[in-house]
């Protein structure tokens, strides 16, 4: 049971502050993208 | 209609995880997990259920988030859509359309048990639920939710159920009718903060009950966490009827207990026995791995759709590897933490092991309140008990409703006000057919088990051989990996492209020969008999199906959404600095 419970309190708590201390992704952007309709959408994948 | 998809975006990324995780967080993390739980023997189902959510939940919810974030971006938000922008294929948004019909089916009867929480929430505050025996609980229940007759849960004696089916149906609506951010956001971001302070509320008053009937030692809340957890579990057996041994009590490692159980061992030793029930005999049990996938699966609301369609309103660049994994972690923490140890241990500290096995109902609206009942305080606690679920359940019918919203918005080119009214019209009537043909819930019965469990496992086996292999596992891991804020490792991209699907399959199958090859399943044979709650279920389902692709035949919006939208978002993205929409 402590296990269990350790283990999903902690997976909780890594997940929180990794996604409170990540700035989201409008936060980090300066410039801006522009896409086309004839631009491939896939282009940078 | 596409500055729709333009403007409807989430207000921040916590809401966004808030809202997935309230879409999450359901009656099954509170009943349905422990009653798997205890059954499947504690410690040894645990194992299964975590190797099941590292290789079948997590990697579809990774698969379901990049899919929805990426036909977002491509200007739609529906299931149907989202599919055919990715592929192109007609055949594919044909196949998306199990992604609508699936929440809204569910939310036919969903609605109903929310109005049960409710109902049982106030009924507990007043002290209506202190009542005596067992049989008088089961009548109350049978009272209040009209599974004695068809239609009686709107008899004028039982008002109160029209009364509270108004209330969650206009808050429902409301909600949904105030958008993504102000609404759905807003709510969950409230709801789930008050659901963590009151199930700590309860959770100490359980945790603090001892052995509440000195004459039983073996009943007290350690032998009902025992029974919940251990992976090696020493139990008292009685010999039932049928002469096949069950377990009728857990006994606890101390010595009273011990003496307790093997006086009664030598008063009646045909009767009784003692036995220890190892990790391996446990783990040896295929029902048990099937359990633990099944509930990893209906926990996470993956193949609902509705993930899909929170995710389209994500931005281009949005992280959903580590928000997807959030949302889940913060589900695993509900379902383990606190609905491992709220419900059944004190069931077992009451009422014996043998009672606290039950259905999800039955466990939750018979088993509970009698607990709540004994306990000192049970009152209120009950009533908290039972507000909690209704709020879970509240975050859970609200993801039930967008997909169903965007659906109408984007094939039908009308605003949400619209949509909201439409969506709100035709729940309506089914929640209310549902809630008419109560008798022995079989319409809810039928709707589950065909939409609940059938439909799900198929729109989720579509949605990851459609990300494995049609999309491409190359592009689509790279999806997954666009603006995340973790690095997945690489071995999830063989998972999700070979394990998760087999595994997927294999469930299906084995689920589908257990519940109609070998025992058939009560909405199966209530159908056979013709029973009106069965084919009003079925009816329900057939008729939805046949309205939805009625629209979506009939939608020419579809081209014309993708034509300007492209068009839209390079404007927007050259006058807008940032562009981060497009």
């Amino acid at each position: 049971m402590g296990i269990c419970l350790t283990s999903v309190t902690v997976f909780l708590i890594v997940c929180l502050t990794k996604v409170l201390r990540t700035p989201n992704e409008t936060e980090k952007m300066h410039g801006f993208e522009i896409d086309l309709p004839d631009k491939k959408e896939d282009s940078d994948e | 209609m596409s500055s729709r998809a333009q403007t409807e975006q989430w207000g921040s990324r916590l809401g966004v995880i808030m809202a997935v995780a309230g879409s999450a967080v359901g009656l099954g993390n509170f009943l349905r997990f422990p009653g798997q739980l205890a059954q499947y023997g504690g410690g040894a189902f645990l194992i299964a259920y975590f190797i099941s959510l590292l290789l079948l939940g997590i990697p579809i919810a990774w698969a379901e988030w990049a899919m929805g974030r990426k036909g977002g971006s491509r200007g739609f938000n529906s299931c149907p859509g989202i599919l055919w922008a990715l592929t192109g294929s007609k055949v594919w948004k044909y196949a998306g359309l199990i992604g609508v019909l699936i929440p809204l089916c569910i939310y036919f009867y969903y609605i109903c048990i929310e109005v049960w929480c409710l109902g049982y929430a106030i009924k507990s505050f007043e002290g209506a639920l202190l009542l005596d025996s067992s049989s008088e609980f089961t009548q109350a229940f049978s009272n209040f939710t009209g599974s004695g007759e068809n239609g009686s849960a709107f008899q004028w004696a039982n008002s109160e159920f029209l009364l509270f089916y108004i209330i969650v149906a206009v808050l429902n609506f409301w909600l949904i009718y105030r958008g993504l951010s102000k609404g759905i956001e807003l709510f969950c971001q409230i709801a789930i903060p008050l659901l963590l302070v009151i199930s700590a509320l309860v959770l100490i008053k359980v945790l603090t009950i001892g052995t509440p009937n000195p004459q039983i030692p073996t009943r007290s809340i350690d032998s009902g966490l025992g029974f919940m957890w251990n992976p090696n579990r020493v139990v008292l057996e009685v010999k039932s009827q049928e002469n096949v041994w069950k377990t009728a009590e857990i006994i606890p490692p101390n010595k009273t207990a011990h003496e307790f159980a093997e006086k009664k061992c030598l008063d009646a030793p045909s009767k009784y026995r003692i036995r220890e029930i190892p990790l391996l005999e446990s783990l040896s049990n295929p029902g048990l791995w099937l359990a633990a996938a099944g509930q990893i699966f209906f926990t996470l609301t993956v193949g609902f759709g509705a993930i899909m369609t929170y995710a389209s309103y994500l931005k281009k660049n949005d992280d959903v590897a580590l928000s997807s994994l959030t949302a889940c972690s913060a589900n695993e923490f509900c379902e383990v933490g606190i609905g491992g140890m709220l419900t059944v241990p004190p069931a077992v500290a009451f009422l014996g092991a043998s009672v606290a096995v039950s259905s999800v109902f039955g466990l939750g609206f018979m088993v509970l309140p009698q607990v709540f009942a004994l306990m000192p305080g049970g009152q209120f606690f009950g009533g908290l008990f039972f507000f909690l679920l209704f709020l879970s359940a509240v975050t859970s019918s609200l993801s039930m409703l967008q997909p169903g919203v965007a659906f109408l918005e984007e094939s039908m080119g009308i605003n949400r006000r619209q949509s909201v009214t439409i969506l709100a019209f035709i729940s309506m009537l089914g929640s209310f057919l549902v809630a008419w043909f109560s008798k022995n819930l079989q319409a809810l019965g039928t709707l589950d088990f065909w939409i609940g469990n059938v439909a799900i496992y198929l729109l989720a086996t579509i949605q990851i051989i459609l990300f494995g292999w049609i999309i491409g596992i190359k592009k689509g891991f790279s999806w997954i990996n666009r603006g995340a804020s973790i690095k997945i490792p690489k071995i999830f991209a063989y998972i999700i492209k070979f394990v998760t699907p087999i595994m997927l399959i294999s469930i299906f199958s084995a689920w589908l020969y257990q519940n109609i090859m070998i025992k058939q399943d009560d909405s199966i044979r209530a159908l056979q008999a013709l029973e009106s709650g069965a084919i009003v279920g079925v009816c329900l389902i057939f008729s939805v199906s046949i309205f939805l692709l009625l629209i979506l035949r009939s939608s020419h919006s579809y081209k014309y959404l993708r034509r300007r939208n492209l068009e839209i978002s390079s404007k927007s993205s050259i006058s807008q600095p940032g562009g981060e929409n497009i």
